[in-house]
Formats: structure tokens, sequence, C-alpha cells
């Protein structure tokens, strides 16, 4: 499951911003170069295709790749 | 000291040879070059010792210099530019390229863009956007943004709350096409705004707490060094 949603976070992020390259440690913001627009357009891309709302307190806890993942799972995704 | 009484924006190409860190303290350095210290003495910046522009940031993220607290900056990126807005006050500064995503077209960028601003904005600002949600999203993005880096507050539970265009329309701002032209200015929230293209799809805007001369310094990488 983990490496299912690896791939989707990696492909919308691919997508939405243009940026490759991601490792489960990647920061959005350090590593990537995202910067506010670019993260809120990767989370509306999220919430659309899992019919969620991430809240905006949640946002700036998800640094990584692999802080997504985690929470994801928690949200209860289950697949892609 | 005696800060300029305006607030600058100095804009780095991103891929000039400075790091991040660099660009700031030669914008701090050029934001002071002549002001006048307690004693009287002229000081030029390139003589301000660079101990004096080391970062901290706030508990929320907001940056600031802890030996020259009296000078205060914010910092945005975004494509092809850097900047730092320098000001004698409280200031917060946001630029923004009028992206899409691969293979969007501007019609459906425009359709996601009313969304988003549905999703993230205040209503009078989703309404706003709506009648013409292309350039006006991000009009409106970079003053939301310019006005959380103001407060210091950041992006948070409370980010669609605050409202930073006038309630009533007929004081709504003229945001401007995406070429570059004049700046816009109005007040929202108790303090003021300052909205320009500076180039062909890019808009920036800086918030402060009164209405004051702001110019737009670019920065080659000769000037920069």
């Amino acid at each position: 499951m983990e490496e299912k949603l690896f791939k989707f976070i990696q492909d919308t992020v691919g997508k939405v911003t243009g940026k490759r390259g991601l490792v489960y440690d990647t920061d959005f913001v350090k590593d990537l170069g995202l910067n506010s627009f670019d993260i809120m357009n990767v989370v509306c891309a999220f919430e659309e295709h899992f019919d969620v709302e991430i809240p905006n307190r949640d946002v700036w806890q998800l640094r990584q790749v692999k802080d997504v993942i985690e929470y994801m799972i928690r949200k209860g995704i289950t697949d892609v | 000291m005696t800060l300029p009484n305006e607030i600058i924006v100095y804009i780095f190409k991103e891929n000039d040879i400075l790091g991040r860190e660099e660009r700031l303290i030669r914008a701090a350095q050029l934001y002071c070059q002549g002001i006048s210290c307690a004693s009287g003495e002229e000081r030029v910046g390139e003589c301000i010792d660079k101990t004096h522009f080391q970062v901290e940031k706030t508990p929320l993220g907001k940056p600031y210099f802890p030996q020259a607290r009296e000078l205060h900056f914010s910092i945005s990126h975004s494509g092809e530019y850097w900047v730092c807005a320098f000001g004698p006050g409280e200031v917060g500064v946001d630029i923004q390229e009028h992206t899409m995503t691969r293979s969007e077209t501007k019609q459906e960028a425009t359709v996601r863009f009313a969304k988003m601003a549905h999703r993230f904005f205040h209503p009078v600002e989703a309404e706003f956007v709506t009648l013409e949600s292309f350039y006006r999203f991000f009009g409106v993005w970079t003053a939301r943004e310019s006005y959380v880096k103001y407060t210091g507050q950041g992006i948070d539970a409370s980010f669609s709350e605050h409202c930073v265009i006038p309630d009533t329309k007929e004081h709504w701002p003229e945001l401007t096409p995406p070429l570059p032209g004049p700046a816009v200015s109005w007040q929202a929230q108790g303090v003021w705004f300052w909205e320009t293209v500076f180039e062909e799809n890019y808009t920036l805007c800086i918030c402060a707490e009164a209405e004051m001369p702001c110019r737009v310094v670019w920065l080659t990488e000769e000037e920069s060094v």
C-alpha cells in the first residue's frame, strides 16, 4: 500500500508542479523548492482524487513525502 | 537607526550564483545604505557587519534579524524569481508566477482556480475571483500570502477567515492584467496592500501597516555580488 501511495504522490506532484525525483524523505519545501501555491495545488489534487478535505492546520505538518503517506493511511485511504 | 521611509523589494533571479542567505544579506546591506545611526554617524551598507543579518524565525516561522529588530523584511519565491521586501515597519511580500499544471488549458485552469478560491478564500474573495478567475485569483492569492506573512501567522486554520479585499464591490481593486503595468493599492483588514505585475505572468503583492512609497529594484548577477 505504501508503495502505491508513494507512486500516486510522485505522479501528482510531477503533474501539478513539474518536479521529479521524489524519495520517501523528500521535503517539499527544502528539497523541491515548492512554495505555498504549489503545495495548495497538490493538496487540492489529493482532495479531489480521494474526495476528502485536508484541514489547513494539517497541511503544514506534511513536510515530507513519508508524512503524506502516513497521513493518508491514518485518514483510512486504502486504495489509489 | 533611522530607516528609509519606503518599502523596497529586491528581485533576484533564482539561477544567479548567490545562495538565498547571500541574497538576503546583500539586499539588507543595500536597504541600509546611507542610514543614520543614533550617534549621527552615517553608515554605508557595505560596512554593516554581516552578523547583523543572521536570521532567526519566530515560533510560527516568520524570519527576523535578532541583531537588527528594527529592520523588517519578508521573503518570497516563485518560478524564476526570488524576492525580499524591506521596510521600516512590519511587511509581508509574495510573488507568484501565473502557472498552470502540465497539459492543462487556460480554460481548465480558470475553472480549477475558481474551485480553489472557494476552498481556500473568504467568500467575498471567492465571489471577486469567480467574475474573472484567472488573473484575479493570483491577485488575491498573493495578497492573502503577503497578509499572513505581514501578521507572522502563516497559513493556519484561520487562513480562510480574513478577507484581503474590501467587502463592498464598489471598493474592489482593479487588479492588473497579466502584463506589467502600474501598481494598484487598496486597504482591507486595517492594513494596506500594494500589488503589481512586475513581469509578464508574475504578480507581486506587498502588505504593510500603512500606505507608503514602494519601489522594486532588480538585481542582476553583477549588481548583486
